[in-house]
């Protein structure tokens, strides 16, 4: 067993409670429904964020003349690519519509106003008018996958 | 500007990505284009830049989801680390970085729409 000093013990310490802080908000437990919804709608966010920064470089190119352009598009367009665009429009429809839901949360129109707490306690989050505006943005992704599956793929 | 009238700024900013974004996915799958590929030609990708409507849109889009994105991205590392100086470095670097991505989208937007093949 290795000896640790008062001082590097209380240095991992507060080390381990920065990690646990950093990701706190996804890993914490309970992982619900409405926590994995939320870890759901950063991640989409964040990787339509980077999306949009290579959609405008990419875009950029057509500066570059006909042949230039055409070229890109040559390189972006294979299996990958393709995937790779079913991917963004679903997260676009997921991340838009559970958007929504977020809204309406927060102007307190599905969830209500907050109030006392008394016994029965009950949750006011998650109620059915949530939880199904969760689940329909999750339905819409998928939706907006095969949409975008059907114009990429088939309809292209 | 306060953070509640940042925040409703960002709410319309929703609304007008809701309506611009869709037309733009339309352009690319059935508005004006007879399929994706063909979306994706020289010409047609030109065309959307040189019509005065559609390259308005894009603008007005562009504008729009990078004040969504980057004031989203802010809050996220806001809510992450909290500090003074953290607070003042988000803060002006948000304000650097959507700068900058409007101003790169902009210039294809309006050098597109002015230079003729």
């Amino acid at each position: 067993m290795s000896a640790q000093s008062p001082a590097s013990a209380s240095t991992s310490g507060m080390e381990s409670r920065k990690k646990t802080r950093f990701l706190g908000w996804a890993f914490d437990k309970p992982l619900h429904l409405e926590r994995f919804g939320m870890m759901l709608h950063r991640a989409t966010g964040l990787g339509l964020l980077l999306y949009l920064v290579f959609h405008l470089v990419v875009t950029n190119a057509i500066l570059g003349g006909r042949v230039f352009f055409a070229d890109i598009m040559g390189m972006l367009s294979n299996p990958a690519g393709h995937i790779g665009e079913i991917v963004v429009v679903g997260a676009v429809g997921f991340h838009g519509i559970n958007g929504i839901r977020l809204v309406l949360i927060g102007l307190g129109v599905i969830s209500g106003r907050p109030h006392r707490p008394d016994f029965p306690y009950k949750a006011p989050s998650l109620n059915n008018a949530e939880k199904g505006a969760l689940w329909t943005a999750f339905g819409i992704g998928v939706v907006s996958v095969l949409v975008a599956s059907f114009f990429i793929l088939i309809g292209g | 500007m306060r953070g509640s009238k940042l925040m409703l700024v960002n709410y319309m900013c929703m609304v007008l990505i809701s309506i611009t974004l869709f037309l733009h996915l339309a352009t690319h799958a059935f508005l004006g284009v007879s399929g994706y590929g063909a979306s994706l030609e020289p010409d047609a990708v030109k065309g959307h830049y040189t019509d005065t409507a559609t390259a308005f849109m894009l603008a007005v889009l562009l504008v729009v989801l990078a004040f969504h994105s980057i004031f989203s991205f802010k809050t996220t590392l806001l809510e992450w680390r909290h500090g003074k100086t953290w607070t003042k470095a988000v803060n002006w670097g948000a304000i650097v970085v959507a700068a900058v991505m409007v101003a790169f989208g902009m210039w294809t937007i309006v050098a597109a729409y002015i230079t003729r093949w």
